[in-house]
């Protein structure tokens, strides 16, 4: 009789399954909860490679800010330098033409350059005159006037015919 | 055509002045060039009235009796595209009962005769 009270005290315990996962909850619960300290105080330099993973930290950012700093004045420097050296090509390269220019230039040159210059302003201000006219011209121009605008047209085609 | 007198002939065109008929005959009918005296002709049949319409019909060498078929053809189409077309035909009726040259006579019949068309 005893050994079958035996038996079933061995089969009414539970038995755990090794591999099962356990509930969601334990997932965040205290990692040291089942650990048993007895009483033993905790060393302080228990932390210590924490404490060098932040100097590690400091050290990497100094070394970032360093670095990014000293690729901060070569970006700078650099196209400074370029633009620099662009004005410097410019202006020798104009300095150049113009002397050039003055070189080669005679007087009679600058004095048919001249003339043009005031060719084309002459024909510009003739032409300011004739759309200034134009826009004179419209059905409430008096007739008087507009009888003088047309005979001194006739005129000017007179003379060129002539 | 020169451009200045197109558009003065323009002015006159629309001219509420009387005195713009005088204009046009004077400068316009009187002008060597065929362009300015094609216009001028049109410009003044698009006035229609008695004054203007009379210079075109009953002159020798103008309008409809001018020397250059391209004027005169320009301006009896000018004629036929008048929307009234009272006065015109008062004018053509008058010359041809009226008008001493023979010519001048046929011509406005001419154009009377297409107007009844």
């Amino acid at each position: 009789m005893a050994t079958i009270d035996k038996i079933s005290a061995i089969l009414n315990t539970k038995i755990e399954i090794p591999f099962k996962i356990k509930a969601r909850e334990s997932i965040h619960t205290n990692p040291f909860k089942d650990s048993k300290f007895d009483g033993k105080i905790l060393p302080a330099d228990i932390f210590e490679g924490s404490e060098l993973k932040s100097q590690n930290k400091a050290k990497m950012v100094l070394s970032a800010i360093a670095g990014s700093v000293s690729n901060f004045s070569k970006k700078f420097v650099e196209p400074v330098a370029a633009f620099c050296k662009n004005i410097k090509e410019k202006t020798l390269s104009k300095c150049s033409s113009a002397w050039n220019y003055l070189n080669t230039t005679t007087l009679s040159d600058l004095g048919h350059s001249i003339t043009d210059l005031g060719h084309s302003i002459t024909e510009k201000v003739s032409t300011m005159r004739k759309n200034a006219e134009m826009k004179k011209i419209s059905d409430t121009t008096p007739t008087t006037e507009l009888e003088a605008l047309w005979k001194k047209e006739n005129e000017l085609i007179l003379m060129e015919a002539a | 055509m020169n451009k200045k007198i197109s558009q003065i002939i323009d002015a006159l065109t629309t001219h509420p002045d009387s005195d713009s008929i005088r204009v046009l005959e004077t400068l316009g009918t009187n002008s060597p060039d065929n362009d300015i005296r094609e216009k001028t002709s049109r410009a003044l049949v698009k006035k229609n009235v008695h004054d203007s319409l009379k210079v075109v019909i009953i002159n020798e060498g103008k309008g409809i009796n001018d020397l250059s078929p391209v004027v005169a053809m320009s301006t009896i189409n000018e004629i036929l595209a008048l929307k009234d077309k009272t006065e015109v035909l008062h004018i053509l009726e008058d010359t041809i009962k009226m008008h001493s040259n023979e010519t001048v006579r046929e011509n406005a019949a001419s154009v009377k005769s297409l107007l009844a068309l």
